[in-house]
């Protein structure tokens, strides 16, 4: 009883950091989200007041969407919403719908863990010869690696989700773990009993 | 290669993985087992579909329709509209249109027009003696003219995906979606004095002036990006932040109704949606790729060419399909799966890419309130509390009349041709 109470205590502290790094991580991107509109909207006025316009504004404002883009993913990976069809899996007996979330968890892990570890050379190429942007001249390693960085938190995010659904769990992580979900408690309440 | 580029996305997609997982693994599977290619094109590939700056206006105009979703601003244009038609029979209802018509303008999405129009028409329309089914199902659909009234993000998706202007598809877009807004009025006004229900009640002058002046602020967002867009002040992406900026601007400072919280949760709302779609539009980018590299689209063109078929009835095929995967798949995904294969035997039928386009994104707008899966249901569910099944019974009657201006946009292409060129000068 004792070791499946500090199993649920560790497995709550991980939880609890992976849903604050997602809000924090969604709040900071809102707030990148802000300035890249500020940058745009700045470009316009410049142009037509003082006669010059950035010429990296464009190419700073769309790496800034990149990132927001796949660092974005990580949050929906966390709260489950990825676009997808779900109307047959939907009809599906609770059985076999959770050997198909295994099944997605899995393929969904697996896959961009390996396109992440594929994007690996040319990212240390971009590094190694110390490419840079035309405009701006942001080194391009590094808005590179926002993707590989994206896939490799959402392969953990599935691995996590995978061996909570194995033990029995829900496979929603809850948003706040302050109201913890209810399947949990009752799954360890039968567990510790 | 029909294996790793039908087969298995088919597969996946019918066991519910997320789209992006779907494009990617047909993508991955085509890469490594069937061809003869570094695989650090993955990377590039999913680099490079989202390195456009046209791809910027999407998440400024989420942003911008999220900061003028909340708040009153729904209530003032409802006001104002309201205040225009309210001797008509079956004023209400056409208030309904013309609001979902002027919010379009201003958010560009559907389901943000369900909820905003829904909570205010709907407990008015069911005093007015409306049947309680027939003010859903006309919430649920005629929200749907949101996506083809610019600034329309579906449109920025298919400009993006099938290399074609977004102003032209713009401009094409405001005929249809004005031609759509009437023929619903005219089946309002035409059920409601059958009906006998919904008061008629003639405004003032000075009534409409001062819902005017209230809706004023609000109305101005679709003038400052239409009128900047085709002015040539700006470009589609800088027209949108800069209806951001305006936004921000008119429900802090002028209507004072959203904090700098409440800004930062719009904020975070925007990065949430936009990374669903963007995340789709790198994968698909990384598959179209893969699918041109091995000239399918060419062999379909080829094989289309082969059969004889006609435009039109390339056209009449198109719709059905459409309308098929537009029950079970939000119009981005469907956008962004279907583009790079269609948009060959398009060119090669000497079909105009605009009017494809509007074709394309008025089959997916009906798509959107289509039973059984229509994601408008859902929505209008949600806010009207209401059974499904009503809704449903609500919808039919509107599917239809979106049906035949669908019929009339497709095979009179004189429609939304006239239109951009009439807005483009």
């Amino acid at each position: 009883m004792g070791s499946s109470v500090c199993t649920f205590a560790i497995k709550r502290v991980v939880m609890v950091f992976f849903d604050k790094f997602a809000s924090a991580l969604q709040a900071l991107l809102g707030v990148m989200l802000i300035a890249m509109v500020c940058l745009s909207v700045y470009n316009v006025i410049s142009r037509y007041v003082f006669n010059s316009a950035l010429l990296w504004a464009d190419e700073i404002a769309v790496f800034a969407m990149i990132a927001l883009a796949w660092l974005g993913a990580v949050v929906c990976g966390w709260r489950s919403a990825e676009i997808r069809m779900e109307i047959l899996t939907s009809l599906l007996p609770s059985g076999a719908q959770r050997w198909v979330t295994i099944l997605q968890q899995l393929v969904i892990a697996v896959l961009c863990a390996w396109v992440a570890w594929q994007a690996l050379p040319y990212i240390t190429r971009a590094y190694a010869i110390g490419m840079r942007s035309d405009a701006s001249g942001f080194p391009v390693w590094l808005i590179h690696a926002v993707i590989p960085f994206s896939l490799v938190l959402v392969a953990l995010i599935a691995a996590l989700r995978c061996i909570r659904v194995l033990a029995g769990f829900d496979p929603s992580f809850a948003p706040n773990l302050n109201n913890a979900p209810a399947s949990e408690d009752q799954v360890l309440e039968g567990r510790a009993g | 290669m029909i294996f790793a580029l039908g087969i298995v996305p088919i597969l996946l997609l019918l066991f519910g993985f997320p789209i992006f997982i779907v494009l990617l693994s047909g993508s991955v599977l085509a890469l490594t087992f069937y061809m003869q290619m570094p695989l650090t094109a993955i990377q590039q590939n999913l680099m490079g579909s989202l390195n456009s700056p046209g791809l910027l206006a999407v998440p400024y105009f989420i942003f911008a329709g999220e900061l003028m979703s909340r708040g009153s601003v729904s209530k003032r244009l409802v006001d104002f509209v309201r205040s225009l038609v309210g001797g008509l029979p079956g004023s209400l209802g056409v208030t309904t249109v013309g609001t979902a018509t002027v919010f379009g303008a201003i958010s560009g999405s559907s389901a943000a027009s369900v909820v905003s129009v829904g909570k205010v028409m709907h407990p008015a329309m069911t005093a007015d003696g409306y049947p309680s089914s027939f003010s859903a199902g006309m919430i649920t659909s005629v929200s749907a003219i949101g996506i083809i009234i610019p600034p329309s993000i579906p449109m920025i998706i298919y400009g993006a995906s099938a290399e074609a202007s977004i102003p032209r598809l713009y401009a094409a877009g405001i005929v249809p979606g004005l031609i759509l807004a009437i023929m619903l009025s005219a089946y309002i006004m035409f059920r409601a004095r059958s009906g006998k229900f919904g008061t008629a009640e003639k405004p003032s002058v000075t009534q409409i002036f001062a819902t005017l002046g209230r809706a004023a602020w609000a109305l101005g967002a679709p003038v400052i990006v239409l009128g900047g867009i085709y002015g040539g002040v700006f470009s589609p992406t800088e027209a949108a932040a800069v209806a951001c900026a305006y936004a921000l601007v008119v429900t802090r400072f002028i209507y004072s109704e959203l904090s700098w919280s409440a800004i930062l949760d719009a904020a975070s709302s925007t990065v949430f949606f936009t990374a669903q779609v963007l995340i789709i539009i790198a994968a698909a980018g990384l598959f179209a790729w893969i699918l041109t590299v091995n000239q399918l689209p060419q062999n379909l063109v080829a094989w289309i060419a082969q059969m004889e078929i006609s435009p039109w009835q390339f056209l009449l095929a198109v719709n059905i399909l459409l309308l098929i995967v537009g029950c079970f798949m939000d119009p981005l995904s469907a956008i962004l799966l279907l583009t790079p294969l269609l948009i060959p035997v398009v060119d090669s039928l000497g079909i105009d890419k605009v009017h494809f386009g509007i074709v394309m994104t008025l089959n997916l707008a009906i798509g959107l309130f289509t039973p059984p899966f229509g994601i408008n249901i859902f929505v209008a569910q949600s806010v009207l509390k209401m059974k499904t099944a009503d809704i449903y019974r609500g919808v039919m009657p509107f599917f239809l009349v979106f049906l035949a201006a669908l019929l009339l946009i497709t095979f009179v292409p004189a429609i939304t041709l006239w239109g951009m060129n009439l807005f483009l000068f």
